[in-house]
């Protein structure tokens, strides 16, 4: 117990360092917006900080910061404040922030107008090379639908980027 | 050529202030404790074994221990204290010590218990039945619904069976099943005199059947999420 305690106390920095890039990205594929991403990666870190759980490993870990990033914008989603402002904020995707998206080939935008549930989906398959089962553990899904979502991404990407784009996609899932 | 295209896009590094600002607040927030975890003053103890006496003695004990179970307790620590008969003196020490501990994380719970606890309107969710009762319907759907047992039902290919091309395709938050049957309402594009909603937990899926009573073949199923996006229809069950 002494040995975790001083892990979770002085870890800070080494689990920010490393899974930085997975929130904040998770974040911003799910919410589309830099500002909102920023906001929920403070607070799935600080849930880290505050939370009662003792991590197995790397991987429970891993699993839990995508779950609380998720829940995160779920609670987002929900809130009177962002039903009022959606419509405001689809397309802010290309403005502002400190972070640079370079999506000249469109690919980014495409995932962006994905439905929510297809979206994480890719993002957490082709950024963070996650397979399938991982994914479906990480999001409480059976494989079967993690597939099935998936492969009806695949079949919008596809019409959106064109075969030719898409056939890689094809190929991995 | 998409996977690297897409990375690409992302490649940027997340910024570094944002970092230093989110390592600060978490500094910040362990040498705090946080409030409602933090160890208690010796006044508050006191307090707190007093009424930890009082519950006791009146056997509500278990409520206020269920109670604080789900705010994060040690259950092991509290049953011991509930098991051996220890005095309340001792047992708040332990209580105090055991917030004290929870400061520190070391609490063990699964992603799941900290699922619920961060998005708590998840167990507000009312029951696929209860839905079914309390909306409209006077033949509500019989049995549990499942949005894998539908996808694996449904293929593409079959007729009646749509996986694209819905109105639904932009996100607006559905908290209940108004909501949900309100949403689902852009997509039917049958008559009706019932209607029946159920919801799939585990899949954070909504079905919506819209039938009329004496048409066979004429009903519509909507499913769609929470995000309020039409992920499957299908014709005439």
């Amino acid at each position: 117990m002494e040995a975790a305690a001083y892990s979770k106390d002085a870890d800070i920095n080494q689990t920010l360092e490393k899974y930085s890039d997975l929130v904040y990205k998770l974040a911003l594929s799910r919410t589309k917006n830099p500002s909102d991403a920023e906001d929920i990666f403070q607070e799935v870190f600080l849930k880290y900080m505050t939370a009662r759980v003792l991590f197995e490993n790397e991987e429970h870990k891993k699993a839990w910061l995508i779950r609380v990033t998720v829940n995160c914008t779920k609670k987002l989603f929900s809130s009177a404040w962002f039903r009022h402002h959606a419509s405001l904020t689809d397309d802010t995707l290309h403005l502002s922030s400190e972070f640079e998206i370079r999506d000249e080939e469109g690919v980014l935008g495409a995932v962006q107008k994905l439905p929510e549930s297809y979206r994480i989906v890719v993002h957490l398959f082709y950024y963070e090379d996650m397979s399938i089962k991982d994914i479906s553990a990480a999001l409480n899904k059976k494989e079967g639908t993690v597939k099935s979502l998936l492969n009806r991404a695949r079949g919008q990407l596809r019409e959106m980027l064109g075969e030719e784009e898409i056939s890689d996609v094809s190929e991995k899932i | 050529m998409f996977q690297k295209k897409y990375k690409d896009a992302l490649s940027s590094p997340v910024s570094g202030e944002l970092i230093r600002r989110t390592a600060a607040q978490m500094e910040e927030c362990k040498t705090k404790k946080v409030p409602k975890s933090s160890p208690l003053p010796l006044s508050r103890t006191l307090g707190v074994a007093a009424a930890f006496a009082f519950v006791l003695l009146t056997g509500i004990g278990s409520t206020l221990y269920i109670q604080h179970s789900k705010d994060g307790a040690a259950p092991e620590q509290m049953e011991r204290i509930m098991d051996t008969g220890m005095t309340t003196a001792a047992g708040s020490e332990i209580f105090a010590e055991q917030e004290s501990v929870a400061a520190y994380g070391l609490e063990t719970a699964s992603v799941d218990d900290d699922f619920d606890k961060v998005f708590p309107e998840k167990g507000e969710e009312p029951a696929a039945e209860s839905i079914a009762e309390t909306v409209l319907s006077a033949e509500p759907i019989a049995g549990t619904f499942s949005f894998d047992d539908a996808l694996a039902a449904y293929k593409v290919s079959d007729p009646g069976v749509y996986y694209d091309g819905f109105k639904n395709t932009s996100e607006f938050a559905v908290r209940n099943e108004q909501e949900a049957l309100e949403r689902a309402k852009r997509e039917c594009t049958v008559e009706y005199d019932r209607i029946s909603v159920s919801y799939d937990e585990a899949e954070d899926i909504w079905r919506i059947v819209f039938s009329a009573e004496g048409i066979l073949g004429g009903s519509q199923d909507v499913y769609l999420d929470s995000n309020g996006v039409t992920h499957l229809i299908v014709y005439g069950e």
